[in-house]
């Protein structure tokens, strides 16, 4: 016995036209794909330790169709383009929403629906499951993505202008889309990358996406989630990171009814770095939570976590952060911090950092802390006038952009900053 | 304009304020010296709205209002400043965007028109002057890696931009250097006007130099125990609390 919606997944397996449909080998990964779901009778293993705290077990019992291919000639409001880019509506890409003509030379990015048999052939790992697909996610989104990119960045290219992949949901009938991601920066090589989940789409959407950073490459990754008030969103992220290479990634957790995402980070060479900053702020019956697991393969490398959380009403943020430092990994630097609000007496944050450590002369720092807004600094604000709910916002919001401070890109950093506002101020 | 009667606070559970009374006229400047844990501060707070400050007794009625029922902003929009004795750094607050949406808070809430970016930052660089604060100060956090003078002068600074009806100052001039003290009290000068008070709080005769009290108290166990003119801080400066005639209270 399967789940509502994995039988309804199974069966739209025999979709057709989805990306790379005719080439055999995408066709034989997916037939795989298809055979590993049809194993499977539930979405995810509920009583499985990295889904202790999310139940998706009203979202099993919906037998959602999958999204249809939507109006490209639909009026959608879009933020102005800050460089290239890619959007997808409704899980299917918008040819004229996207933006490529300024491409520069050295940079392939596509969506998966214009991947030729060369690009499937190069990146064969589009078809191969991350995580090892124990669960139905995996092959879900395997045998279903009609969305995702490909970003493929030649060695030494550096693109100063944000480059942009934007999930726009219009649907208001739930209904399932998925996209399947991969990023790829050449040794050397420099990107802003921001990807973005806006609209109010209801439904399931799943977002699987895999990121190497090369030797001495740098990645601005921007996550900014703005998705609907009825969307479920199911991520899973993994990063590889080569020697010297670096990568510096904000993520805002603003929106959706529920959102889920394993955030998985490897550094692998020696002298790589990670700067992981996540904000979350959520309200009504909100529910995020980020399974993040950073590990330090080998010695020399560093790693600076800061996550803020503020929750409202009957929300719940769940951050079960892991930093392990693998045995060998001598000499390595890794820093975890949270510190998260408390809105409301009915709502919870469960803020687990936990370090491993198996190597020698390492820096560990971590530190937690939950509580509320600072009566003195409230008291201050509204002594010089501001109304009580205007004082409170301006202290919820300042609590979440002082992670936001170290957006590279300055524009983007006021894109990030005018959505957590905008969020904070309509926290109920 | 301000009228304390018989004020009894309680402090986390604690009496403070032990019926204090209080007259100050439109156009007055008065100063209140006393003693460290006299209750000054706790005066000022209650003034100002701060939560956990219980009245128990008295009443303070402002420009003919009852003060105590109003919140906080509700003061401070009727004309009510308190310069705080420690004011507090607010990080990821930005200093300019703050003292915009307060002063348009306020003005809001009085019925008058808000104002624009541009008046606003024509305001700013008026009142900065007198101050001689830099302007990077403006682009920080609220009080974010503020000296202690600069905190200070920032607080007068916010007076002179909100320009209140009653002004209380909490030991602004605690930790001033010569120059900013001279600074501060131009601040406090230049405001001076028929239709506005100032409460003064301060443990310094010097400051009283430079802003010329009509009238000086001196509070100690919760209560005005003693008033008079700029005479009576140069004898408390001579010769302490301890020789305060009680016969002189007011
Ligand atoms: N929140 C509080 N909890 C407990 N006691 C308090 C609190 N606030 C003030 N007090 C006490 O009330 C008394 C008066 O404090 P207050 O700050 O008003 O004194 P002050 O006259 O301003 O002193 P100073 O000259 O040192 O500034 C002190 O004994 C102080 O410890
Ligand atoms: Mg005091």
């Amino acid at each position: 016995m399967s789940t509502a919606l994995l039988a309804a997944a199974l069966q739209q397996t025999a979709t057709p036209g989805l990306p790379g449909a005719g080439i055999a080998r995408v066709d034989a990964a997916r037939a795989a794909a298809r055979a590993a779901l049809a194993q499977q009778s539930a979405l995810v293993d509920a009583r499985a330790e990295p889904w202790r705290y999310t139940s998706l077990r009203a979202l099993e019992a919906q037998a959602l169709p999958l999204a249809s291919a939507a109006d490209d000639a639909k009026v959608v409001e879009l933020p102005p383009a800050l460089g290239p880019r890619l959007v997808f509506i409704d899980g299917h890409y918008a040819p004229r929403h996207s933006q490529l003509a300024d491409l520069p030379v050295g940079v392939n990015f596509k969506p998966l629906s214009a991947l030729r048999a060369e690009d499937w052939q190069v990146h064969a790992a589009l078809l191969q499951f991350v995580g090892g697909g124990s669960d139905a996610l995996e092959p879900l989104n395997l045998a279903l993505a009609s969305a995702g990119v490909l970003l493929d960045v030649q060695p030494g290219v550096v693109v100063d202008a944000p480059i942009e992949v934007i999930y726009f949901g219009v649907f208001a009938n739930p209904c399932a889309w998925h996209a399947r991601s991969r990023v790829l920066l050449g040794e050397g090589a420099r990107v802003i990358l921001l990807e973005r989940q806006l609209g109010p789409g209801a439904g399931l959407a799943t977002l699987h996406t895999e990121y190497h950073v090369h030797a001495d490459a740098r990645l601005d990754l921007v996550q900014m989630q703005e998705a609907g008030a009825a969307l479920s969103l199911l991520r899973t992220s993994t990063l590889m990171l080569a020697a010297r290479a670096t990568l510096r990634m904000h993520a805002l957790d603003l929106g959706a009814a529920l959102t889920r995402h394993a955030l998985g980070v490897r550094l692998r060479g020696t002298q790589a770095r990670a700067e992981l900053r996540h904000v979350v702020a959520l309200d009504r019956r909100q529910h995020a939570d980020l399974q993040m697991d950073l590990r330090h393969e080998v010695g020399e490398t560093s790693s600076d976590v800061r996550c803020r959380a503020v929750a409202a009403a009957r929300s719940r943020a769940v951050l079960q952060g892991a930093i392990t430092i693998a045995a060998g990994a001598d000499g390595s630097d890794a820093a975890l911090s949270t510190h998260n609000l408390l809105l409301s007496d009915q709502a919870e944050i469960d803020a687990r950092p936990v370090m491993e450590i198996h190597a020698d002369e390492v820096r560990a720092a971590h530190g937690a802390s939950v509580g509320q807004l600072d009566a003195t600094m409230l008291f201050y604000l509204r002594a010089r006038g501001l109304p009580e709910a205007e004082a409170r916002a301006l202290l919820t919001a300042a609590h979440c952009r002082a992670v936001l401070d170290d957006i590279v890109h300055a524009d983007l950093r006021t894109a990030a900053m005018q959505a957590l506002d905008a969020r904070i101020q309509s926290l109920r | 304009m301000l009228k304390i009667e018989n004020l009894h606070v309680r402090v986390a559970g604690k009496e403070i304020l032990k019926g204090l009374s209080l007259q100050v006229n439109a156009g007055e400047v008065h100063a209140i010296m006393g003693p460290n844990g006299a209750g000054k501060s706790t005066l000022g707070n209650v003034l100002a709205g701060r939560e956990g400050y219980e009245v128990t007794a008295g009443s303070v009625l402002f420009e003919g209002r009852d003060l105590l029922v109003l919140e906080p902003e509700e003061r401070a929009a009727a004309g009510v400043f308190l310069a705080f004795q420690y004011p507090v750094e607010i990080a990821g607050v930005n200093n300019t965007y703050f003292l915009r949406a307060a002063l348009n808070a306020q003005r809001k809430a009085r019925g008058e028109t808000e104002l624009d970016s541009m008046q606003f930052l024509k305001l700013v660089r008026e009142k900065l002057k007198v101050l001689e604060l830099p302007d990077a100060l403006l682009h920080r956090g609220v009080n974010e890696s503020f000296s202690g003078g600069e905190k200070k002068r920032n607080e007068i600074f916010q007076m002179a931009l909100l320009e209140p009806r009653l002004a209380i100052l909490d030991e602004t001039d605690s930790g001033l250097d010569i120059d900013a003290l001279r600074q501060v009290a131009a601040g406090v000068n230049a405001q001076r006007a028929p239709s506005r008070a100032f409460i003064v709080i301060t443990h310094y005769q010097r400051l009283l130099d430079h802003i010329r009290p009509d009238q000086v108290h001196v509070l100690a166990e919760g209560r005005i125990i003693a008033s008079g003119g700029v005479e009576l801080a140069e004898k408390l400066e001579a010769e302490g609390y301890a020789g305060v005639p009680q016969e002189a209270q007011a």
